[in-house]
């Protein structure tokens, strides 16, 4: 075994370990079986996990592997970006990334062992969720289990997908433009656009030519194959509603042939680039090419824009009051004030808010500017509750009255009140067209400040709540105008069963951010 | 072993940490002394290729590092400022990590630098359990896994306890034999009893460098010794330059660092390293910077 080898493998090794002892990716690994559960419906449920011409099909092994390693792909090119994108940033903060500098390994050997343990890691994750849909097998499934088919379906489908999001992970960690929560958010974007490379190549009946290779997450090349094969155009995955009075649609498997083949292969070769242009940029830990944000919070970009609009923020020290306010009342005051000081970027987005809130029509409000109101919420909330901890600051803020006890309480505060000052004048202006949709967007408001504050305080990483409800926010603009979907009103069709679920789930967000809390405390 | 000649780093700010630096090392513990914002870890960034001067050169045996950086990292040991661990491995594979990214191939090697910092009874507990003292000498012993010539160690000490230094001095002292240990600090009790050679900084630029002794024998004569009472030492005591102070029954010992008798009684007194670290800071020719 040579040098460039040992050194390789253990950077694989060792990022294996670091990432298979955290709490996230026990959480990770919960939730894909939670996903199993959910997405393998039992017949008499009355969804199926994939739809031919409104047949259901039969739960064997080909039918539940094919859907499954999609659903896979499809999610892995996301949340596996923001499993993985973090490898580097560790490096720096733990200081290791110097000692690593000061050695004669080349930065070929380390990206490359960075690369390849991202790979690893996300094809462990993948293989405990192919365990996780053959357990849901043996307990729903209509046909014998067979292995292999899993494991053909699922190599046919998913590595294009898990080498570029490990290889893209590393670009965006590696420019310094790209790297940190703007790079989250970024992403998440890019995400949309291989979903929707994937959707129109399906469609435009592409699949079988150069414009497949750049499907990474092999939806159309599979979705095509099974619509030649049914002779229909409907196919759907995922829990979906079938006709129970038509028979069973007996799937048979995708056929993987050399064309098949040969396109996934060139597919993977997509992540060579990007391999480049991160070996291209990567600092090698040099404290000049390093920002002085990446060292600390990661913010960079937003840190160079925050600290030139610090000048728009001096007036707000004269509404920090003190005194006579209820301890919690005043820290929320403080607290919201502190997000406008450290992101003065806020108060420019507040602004522009009010602008929108007040200039659209209603239902361009509605449709257009409530999304995007939202969106930029996810980026202002994400930190909201983690910040102490990023800092190393909890126990000091816990020497504050009321902070200790309240934590949840008062982080809970704070993202409402930054969340109603962006939705608060189009709830106002809502109430007179419909009232119900008014009580969707005071239940939306609360959902995401719920969310923010929970995800928030469960993971201490302002990266899960961000990722969580982007996806949500991504399902509901994407999906169909559902009752279940509207959330925040912005459909106006939201039902009091749905209103009354939406405040459900915040309770029991909470619920379960104060039992941690309290659980942390001890 | 090593030469600096004239390194200028100017960051992209205009911020100049270090400015005209030339050095000749042999071997031993070189203390390089300063406050903080000296550029002492600039300088050891550089020494470390992690960063490259602006100006100058910086030669390993003979080698010029900009061209052979690989002739200097092979054979160096690196614990940076503020060294962290990773949370969730243990002792032995922090170890071991670092053990294979610098080519060490053998096992048992990792379990002897264990032991010799003495965290071997610990080996397999995980690193984000240890105190501040032991994430250091975990710190150590990546360090010299490679069995290294040059040692660089940047600010080791911050935040450890008394007793966690002496014995972070120990290992040092230990090391120093036969090789170029690199050790910056602004605490002068850290290097007083371990250094050979000590170089002092003061605002990227060298004031001087020279053995303890050659160091106490430039302060010899500015050095002065007087009792005080309690509200006259309150009085001058931003005025002059107090290198010690003791409270006793009778008064303010004091120790003042001055070309000149400072005040009426004031006794001369016999240099110790921080007497001649606050001359060489504040009287030294060369501190006029």
């Amino acid at each position: 075994m040579n040098l460039s080898f040992r050194r390789m493998s253990a950077i694989v090794k060792a990022d294996f370990f670091i990432r298979f002892r955290r709490t996230s990716t026990i959480v990770t690994l919960l939730l894909l079986s939670l996903l199993a559960y959910l997405i393998v419906p039992a017949p008499s449920s009355g969804r199926a996990l994939m739809v031919i011409a409104d047949r259901r099909a039969l739960l064997n092994s080909a039918a539940i592997s094919v859907a499954t390693a999609m659903m896979c792909s499809m999610l892995l090119t996301m949340i596996g970006f923001y499993l993985v994108s973090n490898t580097l940033r560790r490096d720096i903060r733990a200081r290791t990334g110097f000692i690593i500098a000061a050695t004669s390994m080349s930065n070929l050997e380390y990206l490359a062992g960075k690369f390849l343990g991202n790979i690893v890691y996300l094809s462990a994750i993948t293989a405990c969720f192919i365990l996780s849909t053959m357990v849901m097998h043996l307990i729903r499934g209509e046909a014998p289990l067979q292995p292999l088919v899993y494991l053909t379906s699922f190599v046919a489908i998913v590595p294009p997908g898990i080498v570029f999001v490990s290889a893209i992970a590393l670009l965006f960690e590696s420019v310094r433009f790209l790297s940190g929560k703007i790079g989250d958010v970024l992403y998440f974007f890019v995400w949309m656009g291989l979903v929707g490379i994937s959707a129109v190549i399906a469609e435009t009946k592409m699949s079988a030519n150069f414009a497949a290779l750049f499907d990474i997450p092999g939806i159309s090349i599979m979705v095509r194959q099974v619509m030649d094969e049914a002779n229909t155009t409907h196919v759907s995955i995922g829990a979906n509603e079938f006709d129970q009075s038509l028979p069973p649609y007996i799937f048979n498997g995708l056929s993987f042939g050399k064309n098949w083949l040969a396109i996934r292969a060139a597919s993977l070769s997509c992540a060579l680039p990007l391999f480049v242009i991160a070996f291209l940029f990567f600092h090698r830990f040099d404290p000049e090419k390093i920002s002085a944000g990446e060292k600390k919070s990661s913010d960079n970009i937003f840190t160079i824009i925050n600290i030139k609009l610090k000048p728009l923020v001096r007036w707000l020290e004269a509404l920090k009051f003190g005194g006579s306010q209820p301890a919690l009342l005043r820290a929320i005051w403080l607290d919201m004030l502190l997000t406008f000081t450290l992101y003065p970027i806020t108060l420019i987005a507040f602004a522009a808010s009010l602008v929108v809130s007040f200039a659209l029509p209603h239902s361009a409000l509605m449709s257009g500017g409530m999304p995007v109101m939202f969106f930029v919420l996810v980026v202002i909330l994400a930190d909201v509750s983690t910040r102490e901890k990023t800092a190393g600051m909890t126990s000091l803020m816990f020497t504050v009255p009321s902070i200790k006890k309240h934590f949840v309480w008062w982080k809970l505060g704070v993202a409402v009140a930054l969340t109603l000052l962006f939705t608060a004048v189009p709830i106002v202006r809502t109430i007179p067209f419909s009232m119900s949709s008014a009580l969707s967007m005071l239940l939306g408001t609360i959902l995401i400040a719920s969310a923010a504050t929970s995800l928030g305080v469960l993971s201490g990483s302002p990266k899960t709540f961000a990722v969580c409800f982007l996806l949500f926010l991504y399902l509901v603009l994407s999906g169909a105008k559902e009752p279940a979907m509207d959330f925040a009103g912005w459909y106006g069709i939201a039902t009091p069963g749905v209103q009354s679920a939406y405040i459900s789930i915040s309770i029991v967000l909470i619920a379960m951010a104060e039992i941690k809390h309290r659980l942390s405390l001890r | 072993m090593l030469t600096i000649q004239n390194i200028t780093k100017r960051y992209r700010s205009g911020t100049i940490a270090v400015s005209d630096f030339s050095l000749n090392l042999t071997h031993g513990v070189v203390g390089l002394l300063g406050p903080n914002g000296a550029g002492k870890t600039t300088l050891m960034q550089m020494i470390a290729t992690i960063t490259s001067p602006t100006a100058g050169q910086i030669f390993f045996r003979e080698k010029n590092i900009a061209k052979h950086a690989n002739e200097l990292r092979s054979r160096l040991g690196f614990l940076p400022q503020d060294f962290g661990v990773y949370d969730n491995l243990t002792a032995f594979e922090f170890l071991s990590f670092f053990a294979s990214l610098k080519g060490v191939r053998s096992k048992s090697r990792v379990m002897e630098m264990l032991e010799m910092v003495n965290l071997h009874t610990v080996a397999h507990r995980v690193a984000g359990t240890f105190s501040g003292g032991m994430r250091q000498r975990l710190g150590i012993a990546q360090a010299l896994i490679n069995g290294p010539d040059l040692v660089i160690v940047d600010e080791p000490t911050a935040g450890l306890d008394p007793e966690e230094r002496v014995r972070f001095r120990n290992i040092l002292s230990d090391i120093g034999a036969g090789k170029l240990v690199i050790l910056s600090t602004h605490i002068v009790s850290d290097i007083e009893s371990v250094a050979t050679q000590i170089a002092v900084m003061k605002q990227g630029r060298l004031l001087g460098c020279s053995t303890p002794e050659a160091l106490l024998q430039k302060a010899k004569g500015s050095v002065w010794k007087t009792v005080l009472p309690s509200e006259e030492f309150e009085r001058i005591r931003t005025s002059l330059k107090i290198s010690n102070s003791v409270r006793k029954p009778d008064g303010v010992h004091l120790h003042i660092v001055s070309p000149t008798c400072p005040l009426p009684g004031a006794l001369p007194a016999e240099p110790d390293i921080e007497d001649a670290f606050i001359y060489m800071m504040n009287f030294a020719e060369t501190a006029r910077v």
